[in-house]
């Protein structure tokens, strides 16, 4: 397997300006990533708000500047590419948005919204029936407004635009979110057969864990602009390492029993407690998680990394 | 005929209301007459010139509806030739100021850092300074005239339309669809073009309606203060600066200019009113 | 155990340009007290609808009662004045909502806009309204009861200080001021972190057994009506399809719908078990599908369907279903 898309060390700092009122401070929305999302692959971004998932998702397609690190699609590192350079590789690296209200420009028709994609780079737009079709929408939809359709169909519209270009990487930012339980399940058979058919790779934002489970076959859990823990989607979500992880999980509310409470909020980023970020809400925290540095992400078995000084290799042999 | 369901909402969110059905019809009117002027006059001669000094200062008869000025013109021809002429300056003012505005005020928003700093500190120095006063000074150091008038409220009106479009523009920018764009490759440029300012419109053209009325009344002040069209040219400010002197026993002269001016304003508000109950997207769902 | 709240075949429409949309057509639903009950459904359903309208929150217009009763403790609530309506609010049901945020004032501090909740019950209540400090000792004691540390710092912040699970928190301990009856919770942890949801239904649950609450829980999340209630009420576009213990309706639904939202939850648990869909998309009410609502996207679907309306009928004890090919 090739990399299609990795990060190293990937960062990005907003500083706020210094006012009358307040000193300067930064915020590390992303400190520090490593990720590799392998060609053909799908990887899990999972995370509670505030965590960083969709500031990163942002950084790996060039949309936001770059604070440190590097990013490289395809072999070649995009880092500091300028925007007009970008703009060859960005058909080959789509956005899928959460709300696909907001997505689509309300005054353009489908037909308009998909053809801009197609236009910008000079393609042939005879393809636009069969980009709708591809995404199970009807040809006579390429007349309606946004308002005039369901939220599933917009998301399908919004899809069958990234699409247009035939990219290699999609990146979706909690694709399904805004949209009811029964029609998500739809577009994620879509998103399903889409992947198989074209051998697309996802990079898949979401803070629902079943859903992720479904579509991806790997997951990385973000907590404070960090990864926390990485592996197989099965392994991570079926047994996981990190007691944020683990917290994560059993917060789930099931159709079965009632999970486990875990105690305590995300904490603003503006102020991350030292040591290890998760500390003040962990059950397990000893004396060496409350101060120092973040522990760093290692690898505790193949394919396996898990960022918590209280799981060492040897617990997974 | 079936209409577009936009266009009936459109016709039903107008009609539900008294005020821009009234602003409509006010605006319709006075467009009308402006249109139609030269050719539904009682005296086309009394437009310029045309001295009739054994009519002079009539009260308003079947002869002469709204009475007769200081000359015998008639008072009616001249209102009605002056709707022409405030119509157009005021609409040529509007647009000339939302050209320069609009444009520099979405650039700001959407390029944002240095080039929005400069424009907007710019746009801060000119709404820094009362507008009138401002175009005051400047037909003074221009000379007097209906065009130097006009070019020095183009002066003073464009920074509003700058700061509108701004606001407009940034809160579009934050829009996922923008984002959309700028994935699927779009320069800078296209994103302006086809999404920014399509989606801006809305209450741009709410503030130029609206505008066109204070144009109006900016355009006759200056004529009022001796700063815009110079008699005998028909302009309502002009008319109202004469007038004053023979106020109040000549009340006539003063009163229908003055009538058709609070009419202008008055008609382009409340018609501005009604285009943002149209063109608000929350009330699409009516 | 006696019947708190009953509605019976309640009907709302919206009027409006396009015409008039039928948002509840014909809800039949009884809480008894102190049980808790869950309504869960998709977009459009009109759950929150039905939420809103116990305490005649819909405005009107848009909203027009065409039939039907809600009766709250033997009262009509549909024909109550508003003068006692507001007399209700608060201190007879209380209500929290979606988004924390949005229901506290950004420039009011915590301890005001709790002292004025308090003493706006007071006055409701028609009796002494007690003096600020005495209610701000009371907002502090509520505080305690929904579980936030330090009560007293927290008074004297802002909204803008307070993480989401804590301005939540707030509106619920506002909510128990006027120490209600029935606590209709219309989205209460959707606007909510994970783990954060799970500490927010841990307090209400806790809130219902330790004060005899009786609890009407609205969600579109399953999983969150599971772990809250007792009973589950499915609603689709407008109607009641199904109404049955939480546990049997989980294990064994009856209504199509009712099958088909369960399939489409993906299950953490079970991944090797594919969600599935349901087809098409929610009907427009302006122009509801005939007969049974549900027709047009369902497998079973006969001429009966969309000629016929199915009634909500007793198929087991204890649970109601609408609709014609339903077998226990």
């Amino acid at each position: 397997m090739t990399a299609l898309l990795q990060a190293t060390g990937l960062a990005k700092t907003y500083a706020t300006r210094r006012t009358a009122f307040r000193a300067a401070s930064s915020v590390a929305a992303v400190a520090g990533v490593d990720l590799l999302l392998p060609e053909g692959g799908a990887l899990g971004l999972v995370g509670e708000s505030g965590c960083g998932k969709s500031t990163l998702a942002r950084l790996l397609l060039r949309l936001v500047p770059v604070s440190d690190g590097r990013i490289s699609f395809e072999g070649r590192d995009i880092t500091d590419l300028a925007e007009s350079a970008l703009r060859p590789l960005r058909r080959r690296m789509q956005l899928i948005h959460q709300n696909p209200s907001a997505a689509l420009d309300p005054r353009l028709t489908v037909a308009a919204s998909v053809a801009e994609p197609l236009r910008i780079h000079g393609l042939d737009l005879s393809r636009l029936p069969e980009l709708l079709a591809e995404v199970g929408l009807p040809a006579e939809m390429l007349h309606r407004h946004p308002h005039e359709l369901s939220g599933g169909q917009k998301q399908r519209v919004c899809i069958a635009r990234a699409l247009a270009l035939e990219p290699r990487l999609l990146v979706l930012d909690e694709p399904t979110s805004a949209l009811d339980v029964s029609v998500q399940a739809q577009v994620l058979e879509l998103l399903a057969g889409l992947r198989a058919r074209r051998g697309l790779s996802y990079l898949f934002i979401s803070h629902n864990l079943a859903v992720v489970r479904q579509v991806c076959d790997r997951v990385a859990v973000m907590y404070l602009g960090r990864i926390v823990e990485e592996g197989a989607s099965a392994e991570v979500l079926g047994a996981p390492l990190h007691p944020y992880t683990r917290a994560l999980l059993a917060s789930v509310p099931r159709l079965g029993a009632g999970g486990v409470v875990a105690r305590g909020e995300p904490p603003n980023p503006a102020a991350p407690p030292p040591g290890c970020p998760f500390h003040p809400r962990c059950p397990m925290a000893e004396e060496r998680c409350r101060a120092g540095t973040a522990p760093l992400l290692r690898e505790v078995a193949r394919g396996r990394r898990v960022a918590c000084h209280l799981v060492g290799g040897h617990l997974v042999g | 005929m079936i209409l577009p369901r936009r266009l009936r909402l459109a016709i039903f969110l107008l009609t539900r209301s008294f005020a821009s059905m009234l602003g409509i019809v006010l605006v319709t009117v006075i467009l009308g007459l402006a249109l139609l002027g030269p050719v539904i006059v009682p005296y086309p001669d009394h437009v310029a010139g045309g001295i009739d000094l054994a009519n002079k200062l009539q009260s308003p008869s079947a002869a002469h509806w709204f009475g007769t000025d200081e000359v015998g013109h008639d008072i009616l021809t001249r209102v009605i030739i002056g709707a022409r002429l405030s119509l157009l300056v005021g609409i040529g003012i509007t647009l000339a100021a939302a050209a320069i505005g609009v444009p520099l005020g979405i650039l700001a928003g959407l390029v944002g850092g240095p080039v929005r700093e400069a424009i907007m500190r710019l746009t801060d120095l000119f709404l820094s300074v009362p507008g009138l006063v401002l175009a005051i000074a400047l037909v003074a150091a221009l000379g007097p005239g209906i065009v130097n008038a006009m070019i020095a409220l183009i002066l003073v009106w464009w920074p509003g339309y700058v700061r509108l479009a701004d606001s407009k523009a940034l809160s579009i920018r934050a829009e996922p669809y923008i984002e959309a764009a700028r994935v699927a490759g779009a320069p800078t440029f296209r994103i302006l073009w086809r999404h920014v300012l399509p989606n801006s419109l809305s209450p741009l053209i709410v503030k130029m309606s609206m505008d066109v009325g204070q144009a109006i009344l900016a355009v006759a002040s200056l004529g009022f203060l001796g700063l815009g069209a110079k008699p005998p040219t028909p302009e309502w400010g002009a008319m109202i600066s004469i007038a004053r002197g023979y106020l109040p026993e000549w009340w006539w002269y003063a009163v229908y200019p003055g009538a058709f001016i609070y009419a202008a304003v008055l008609g382009f508000n409340l018609l501005g009113d009604g285009l943002r109950d149209i063109l608000d997207p929350r009330s699409h769902r009516g | 155990m006696t019947a708190l709240l009953e509605i019976e075949e309640y009907r709302l429409a919206f009027d409006s340009f396009d015409g008039s949309a039928a948002v509840l057509d014909g809800i039949d639903l009884t809480i008894e007290a102190g049980s808790t009950l869950g309504i869960v459904g998709e977009s459009g359903c009109g759950k929150s609808v039905l939420a809103r309208s116990l305490l005649g929150l819909n405005p009107s217009p848009p909203a027009r009662v065409a039939s039907g009763q809600i009766r709250f403790e033997g009262r009509d609530l549909l024909t109550l004045r508003p003068a006692a309506m507001r007399a209700l609010r608060g201190r007879r049901i209380a209500m929290i909502f979606q988004d924390p945020a949005s229901y506290l004032n950004p420039v009011l501090s915590i301890a005001t806009q709790m002292e004025d909740a308090i003493r706006g019950q007071d006055a409701a209540a028609g009796g002494a309204v007690r003096a600020r400090r005495a209610a701000r000792a009371h907002a502090h004691s509520l505080l305690g009861s929904v579980g936030l540390p330090d009560p007293a710092r927290l008074l004297a912040s802002y909204p803008h200080q307070l993480s989401g699970g804590m301005r939540q928190r707030v509106l619920i301990a506002m909510a128990l001021a006027g120490d209600p009856t029935l606590l209709v919770a219309d989205e209460p942890t959707t606007a909510l972190d994970v783990t954060v949801q799970a500490q927010v239904l841990a307090l209400i649950a806790e809130l219902v057994r330790d004060r005899g609450l009786t609890l009407m829980l609205i969600s579109h999340d399953l999983g969150v009506i599971a772990a809250a209630c007792a009973r589950i009420v499915v609603m689709y576009a407008g109607t009641v399809v199904e109404d049955a213990p939480t546990r049997a309706l989980l294990e064994h639904p009856l209504h199509p719908y009712a099958q088909g939202l369960i399939a489409a939850v993906p299950d953490l648990d079970r991944p090797e078990i594919t969600p599935r869909g349901i087809p098409g998309s929610i009907p427009s009410l302006l122009s509801p599908p005939s007969g049974c609502r549900f027709h047009p996207r369902c497998d079973r679907a006969t001429a009966r369907c969309a000629a016929e309306k199915p009634l909500l009928r007793e198929l087991l004890p204890g649970r109601r279903v609408a609709c014609h090919h339903a077998t226990p």
